[in-house]
């Protein structure tokens, strides 16, 4: 702690702004509380009252970075943003700078399905059509045009309790990956077959082994699904594919956004 | 840590008895080493360290009242004694909770300020977190009220700072 000028004119400071009441706390307090508290939380906190609103906050991070996830649709250009703590799907058009409210998902806030599909762990944006990967159980597949939306539960997931990490879009299908999934389960012979032929051309495309990951839909049958007007019974799986376990996150992005 | 060495140098005068005089007139009696966590009362000792008697000196604290003061001595104090120990992080943030689980909110705030004033930063850090912890996912009007904040917003001001971001304020904890 240095003592001399500078904590003389930091001391004069406080004690000008000195105040025994919480909205008069100095912009230092401020920022340190503010720090502590996620995205949402300091939208709500600036609400509070002037002083929090106007206090400096260049430079401010929030304590959760991670429950936001950042589907982009090529087309329109519309970012879509989920919040994952609130299952909340926001929209920001070209040429504005606020978010708008797209969608709750309400049907798992009942405190029993939020315990039981777990929160949100990645949305892919394909077609019009919003794939919501959830931690365990299924994903949710959107549409927000029809504001309709469908549950894929989850392949192999028997006893397992497998946690289904991220979800990428890559040549028109859907990849889910986890940690844990060790044994590959195909459907039938053509999905091993498939899967085969996938693993070998991805491995040669990525430069490295391609192991450990479901292929869970093609993203073309599920957008038709919602096109057309009748939605037929569920095929699903139509090949596992494997994905390298260790992967960096980032990495495994980039690599598929290249 | 600043602490630490502090104590150290200090140990031969911990003894010492340093007088701290609160906003409302009272008289403290601390240990040197305690005092001289409190960055008033450091500068204060320095620009008086002619002075050969310790026990003479009164530092005025005039901003920290008598019973945030005497709240704040125990605690400095113990949180000295565990950090000269080469002691677990586990041990001082179990006596962090200890110290903050039964703080009214008043009391937070009454010791957040004096935190920042005695510039004792490792409170200060701990305070914060305990704030924060206490007003997230709560809605503004439940914060304002838990906290006795004014609204000073106009209705019309509320109104558009609301319509910014309309998600941000559904969805919280019932108060």
């Amino acid at each position: 702690m240095a003592v001399g000028g500078g904590a003389e004119s930091k001391r004069m400071k406080i004690e000008r702004q000195w105040s025994s009441s919480w909205s008069r706390l100095p912009e230092d307090i401020i920022f340190s509380i503010m720090n502590r508290l996620g995205y949402v939380g300091q939208l709500r906190f600036r609400a509070v009252c002037k002083s929090w609103r106007q206090a400096n906050i260049r430079g401010i991070k929030s304590a959760d970075t991670l429950p936001w996830k950042m589907a982009v649709d090529p087309r329109s250009c519309c970012f879509v943003t989920l919040l994952t703590i609130k299952n909340t799907l926001l929209i920001q058009r070209p040429g504005e700078t606020t978010w708008i409210k797209l969608a709750i998902f309400k049907f798992f806030d009942t405190e029993d399905s939020s315990e039981k599909y777990g929160p949100a762990h990645n949305v892919e944006y394909v077609d019009g059509v919003l794939f919501i990967s959830f931690e365990q159980i299924a994903v949710v597949a959107y549409n927000p045009k029809l504001d309709d939306s469908k549950l894929y539960p989850y392949p192999c997931n028997e006893g397992k309790n497998i946690v289904y990490e991220y979800l990428f879009e890559s040549d028109g299908n859907l990849l889910l990956y986890h940690d844990e999934l060790d044994d590959l389960v195909f459907r039938d012979k053509k999905a091993r077959q498939r899967y085969e032929r996938k693993h070998k051309a991805e491995t040669k495309r990525l430069g490295r082994d391609f192991v450990n990951s479901d292929v869970f839909e093609s993203t073309a049958n599920v957008t038709s699904l919602f096109s057309g007007a009748s939605w037929i019974s569920r095929k699903f799986i139509t090949t596992v594919l494997a994905m390298y376990l260790n992967c960096v996150l980032s990495r495994v992005i980039f690599a598929f956004l290249k | 840590m600043a602490s630490s060495s502090s104590s150290s140098s200090c140990s031969s005068s911990s003894e010492k008895k340093i007088t701290l005089k609160s906003s409302d007139g009272e008289a403290l009696n601390v240990e040197k080493n305690v005092a001289l966590e409190f960055e008033p009362a450091k500068g204060f000792l320095e620009d008086n360290s002619e002075e050969a008697d310790d026990e003479a000196i009164v530092v005025p604290l005039p901003n920290v009242s008598a019973a945030v003061l005497s709240e704040l001595i125990p605690y400095v104090k113990q949180r000295l004694e565990l950090s000269a120990k080469p002691v677990q992080k586990k041990l001082i943030k179990a006596f962090d909770d200890q110290f903050t689980r039964h703080l009214s909110d008043d009391k937070l705030g009454e010791l957040m300020l004096a935190a920042n004033y005695l510039g004792v930063n490792y409170l200060l850090d701990v305070l914060c977190d305990v704030t924060a912890d206490r007003i997230k996912n709560k809605s503004v009007e439940y914060v304002r009220e838990f906290l006795g904040i004014q609204n000073d917003f106009t209705p019309e001001e509320e109104a558009e700072l609301r319509a910014q971001c309309p998600w941000a304020f559904e969805g919280v904890d019932q108060d």
